[in-house]
């Protein structure tokens, strides 16, 4: 790595006295598990030559035991990291290729969002049940895009970063493009088209970087940014290269209309993982690289990312609200919901990178829970109408008041992990502008409105349709998907702290990055 | 539904005999204890009529049920039909929900719509993914009808190439030779 002083002594230590600590390997293990079960199935698949029953119901139980395995290597890796130091741990390093490093380390917001990643997968495996055509194929997929998933949150080089992240869109490629509803094609294309263009952008920018600063190591280019500082004409490209590809990812208003036509397309499992950690890719983008690498231009684009934030939460929460399609609607609402953890980011405090890193999480979990309580009907009636529901209350008494927790907690009722991450944000924006607070505050009025009005419509109300005489309530498989959700959301509305000092240390760290560049110190 | 019913009436009659003394009383500094700036007044400080105010209302009300709905159970009809749009207006709730409806519940709609068929639609998808990719394909049929097929369009199409690179080689030439 570059031998550039470092202004912050915390500011970029790769090797440090925790990372003998973590046990060699154990990072990748983690990370490639899934991987390794995805070759598995693949042989199995081929000794059997080709598709059949044996093999689907194999697929699916490699996938589950491959997930909760990785969960439990997590936790493990859990054990082992000490969330006091904003430093990064378990770190793994080895020489690539041409100066590439693969470079593992986790520090506590890589930690949090990996243990979001692992959570949700093994209830994304669950709620795989109804795929009935190329289950393998679909597993092996799954399995791959975890593996990708998990070495984005891992990457401590800025290409191989780029790699897992560019990765990850082969499979919801193919995920939507072939397990989707009826216009997944359109939507397949869609999503990818605009993902690349984002991508393309980053990736000449990542080259000019490592060129300038003579590293690809992230902490590195961190330290040459803090230290020496990317020349700010050259930073407002660089930033604005990196926004490209992280704004779409969020997704940011104007470039969030990939978003709602991939999420109806995709499988429910699909729309779990889009929505409860291929958006956080954005908001971890914009914490790891922005803020720290181009604090200058962060700080100047600012005022942009502020009024594109509260047009995302005002806008998109109307649009939700008009929406006939319970998918779609849940869709919007997550744009809205972004909206918010782009302004804490940006608000640059404290208080508002905690409460995007806490909003993310929670968002992770509620809308991912949502996602599912969609899918649940979706299976058994096969429509995401909401006019064709209603009553469900009647028959699915279980089922309702799921639906009616998950969807507090979408609208930010305290108690809920959904109100903390608002309040916080709100909070951070407040102190540096409150008109931008003022309209994210309205917003949140909008979502109780679009909320309310689809559990009235869908949970409440007669039951007149007669297709819904015989619906069932949840199953034991349904039970074990939600009961972890319901948990995480509740445990972390009613002790936030938990997840905000697990944080802390990194928060302040990118806070300090952020703040002492832009506010003129050296 | 009755049990609940008579743990309130319970309420209703003795919470403020019971919190009096907190609220209102010679505990209200203990209770309070700066939450609100106290003014302090003093109980004989009211005119007696503040005082009864509340009880007299409550006894009309009372007398004026008894009437209505057990005495007299034609009389609402009666009074309805007298007091005519009043009565109207009061049995709307003062029009408040139409109000709304009108202020707040139909523009959302009108401005949800619009910026869902407007804005994302036609704004959005129209100038960029479905724009690009229409944009795209239109190019590539018009580049498609260049490729006829015909041996002499390719030829003509060489020569005219040759002349007018023959034309620039040319122009170049003499740009030289004249400085």
């Amino acid at each position: 790595m570059s031998a550039a002083p470092m202004t912050l002594s915390a500011a970029a230590p790769v090797l440090d006295a925790t990372s003998a600590v973590g046990g060699f390997g154990l990072l990748s293990a983690m990370t490639f598990l899934p991987l390794a079960a995805a070759l598995l199935i693949m042989a199995a698949r081929m000794m059997a030559r080709g598709e059949s029953k044996a093999i689907d119901g194999l697929a699916r139980v490699i996938a589950l035991i491959a997930t909760l395995a990785t969960l439990a290597l997590n936790l493990y890796a859990l054990t082992l990291f000490q969330p006091s130091l904003p430093s990064l741990q378990l770190v793994e390093d080895l020489p690539w290729v041409a100066g590439i490093r693969y470079s593992m380390g986790v520090d506590s917001l890589s930690m949090a969002l990996l243990l979001l990643t692992n959570f949700l997968m093994p209830i994304c495996i669950l709620a795989s049940h109804a795929i009935d055509k190329q289950v393998s194929a679909y597993m092996i997929l799954f399995l791959v895009l975890h593996t990708l998933m998990q070495g984005v949150f891992c990457a401590q080089d800025i290409v191989l970063f780029y790699a897992f992240f560019e990765g990850g869109l082969i499979p919801m490629f193919i995920l939507i493009g072939v397990w989707g509803g009826k216009n997944r094609v359109y939507a397949a294309f869609k999503f990818f088209l605009y993902t690349l263009l984002g991508s393309i952008l980053m990736l000449v920018a990542i080259v000019a970087m490592a060129l300038t600063a003579k590293t690809t190591s992230i902490a590195g280019l961190t330290a040459y940014a803090q230290s020496i500082g990317f020349d700010p004409q050259w930073q407002i490209w660089l930033w604005l290269a990196f926004f490209a590809s992280f704004a779409v990812k969020m997704p940011m208003w104007p470039v969030h209309t990939w978003l709602p036509d991939a999420h109806v397309e995709a499988p429910t499992a699909g729309s779990v993982i889009l929505a409860g950690v291929l958006l956080k890719l954005g908001g971890y983008g914009f914490l790891r690289f922005s803020l720290p690498m181009f604090p200058e231009a962060s700080a100047y684009f600012t005022p942009l990312v502020f009024v594109l934030s509260v047009i995302a939460i005002i806008y998109a929460s109307l649009v939700a609200f008009r929406q006939t399609d319970i998918k779609k609607l849940i869709a919007y609402s997550s744009v809205a919901h972004m909206g918010f953890v782009t302004m804490g980011i940006f608000a640059g405090g404290p208080e508002g990178v905690q409460g995007a890193i806490f909003q993310m999480l929670s968002h992770g979990v509620i809308s991912g829970a949502l996602f599912l309580c969609v899918g649940v009907i979706y299976d058994r009636m096969h429509t995401r109408e909401i006019a064709f529901y209603g009553g469900l209350v009647h028959r699915m008494p279980v089922y309702a008041a799921i639906f009616v927790l998950f969807t507090m907690g979408n609208v930010g009722l305290p108690l809920t992990s959904g109100f903390v991450g608002e309040i916080l944000t709100m909070t951070g924006v407040f102190k540096v502008n409150a008109w931008v607070a003022a309209g994210a505050a309205s917003g949140v009025i909008l979502s109780a409105v679009y909320a309310l009005t689809l559990t009235r419509k869908v949970i409440f109300g007669t039951l007149d349709n007669p297709k819904l005489h015989d619906i069932t309530d949840l199953n034991g498989r349904e039970w074990a998907m939600f009961v972890p959700l319901a948990l995480a959301m509740l445990i972390l509305g009613v002790a936030p702290m938990l997840a905000l000092n697990f944080t802390a240390p990194v928060a302040e760290l990118i806070v300090a990055q952020f703040g002492l560049i832009a506010a003129g110190a050296p | 539904m009755l049990i609940p019913l008579f743990v309130l009436a319970v309420g209703a009659v003795l919470a403020g005999w019971v919190f009096y003394p907190y609220f209102i009383g010679y505990k209200m500094d203990g209770f309070w204890d700066g939450v609100i700036a106290n003014a302090k007044p003093e109980k004989h400080d009211f005119p007696l009529w503040v005082l009864w105010a509340p009880v007299i209302v409550t006894a009309i009300g009372f007398i004026g049920a008894v009437l209505i709905y057990l005495l007299r159970q034609d009389a609402g009809k009666a009074i309805a039909k007298a007091t005519g749009p009043l009565n109207a207006f009061l049995e709307k709730k003062w029009y408040f929900d139409e109000l709304y409806d009108y202020l707040f519940v139909k523009p959302a709609r009108a401005i949800g719509d619009f910026f869902w068929k407007v804005g994302d639609k036609k704004i959005i998808d129209g100038l960029g993914p479905d724009g690009v990719a229409s944009t795209a394909k239109a190019g590539a049929r018009l580049m498609r009808k260049t490729q006829t097929g015909f041996v002499y369009h390719y030829s003509f199409l060489m020569l005219i190439a040759a002349v007018g690179f023959g034309a620039y080689a040319l122009w170049i030439a003499t740009q030289g030779a004249a400085q």
